[in-house]
């Protein structure tokens, strides 16, 4: 199982928090083409956006492998401060 | 002595805590970043903000522990708001203690600038027209 997170404006893109995807892993490629049978076209809102990625809590690519047991957030650009 | 609260801090108590750490310390910079109302044109009525949790908290000290190591600061502490926030209340503080100023004030601005650089907060303004997320920041 793999956790994917949402945050700020892309989670009100997609119109949820997280979903759980039952998956052993592989890229996160890989990944957004799992969510997209999911959740149809969620991959397109992702792409469009400015969209950045964490594995386990650090940036990471679209070619970062991810395994079982794994968090991956889809975030939009940081404006802390 | 990093934290992401809700609620508002005092910036006197936050000093203290610092100027607990070492009698070394001999010059202090801070920065506090308050809510504006006004912003890229708009008039702004209030502010919110949001975290990931667990990710945040770990750059935050990420940027502590460069600000102590490599800028010579003796302690940082990094005390940043989430939720609603109103005009003109704080949003985010660092207090950075040195030896000497030179080091207090280097360390505080890295610390500043890496917590909009690398710290996933997220920024949603308030205004006359409706909410928007700001995705970028200057």
């Amino acid at each position: 199982m793999i956790k994917i997170r949402f945050f700020a404006g892309i989670k009100e893109r997609v119109g949820k928090e997280e979903v759980i995807l039952d998956s052993k892993g592989g890229s996160v490629s890989d990944i957004l083409k799992a969510l997209d049978e999911d959740t149809p076209r969620i991959s397109e809102i992702l792409l469009s956006l400015k969209t950045m990625i964490a594995v386990n809590h650090e940036m990471a690519g679209m070619q970062t492998l991810v395994k079982d047991g794994d968090e991956v957030a889809f975030i939009p650009p940081f404006s802390g401060g | 002595m990093v934290r992401i609260q809700e609620k508002d801090f005092s910036v006197d108590e936050e000093i203290e805590l610092v100027k607990k750490v070492s009698k070394r310390i001999g010059g202090i910079a801070i920065f506090l970043g308050t809510a504006r109302d006004f912003s890229k044109g708009k008039d702004i009525s209030g502010l919110s903000f949001e975290h990931y949790p667990v990710m945040a908290e770990r750059k935050l000290n990420e940027i502590r522990e460069r600000a102590i190591k490599e800028f010579g600061a003796i302690e940082v502490s990094i005390v940043h708001r989430i939720g609603k926030i109103r005009i003109g209340e704080n949003i985010v503080l660092i207090v950075a203690a040195a030896e000497h100023r030179k080091e207090a004030f280097n360390a505080c601005e890295f610390s500043i600038d890496e917590l909009k650089r690398i710290t996933p907060i997220w920024k949603k303004e308030t205004a006359i027209g409706g909410e928007e997320w700001v995705e970028q920041h200057p």
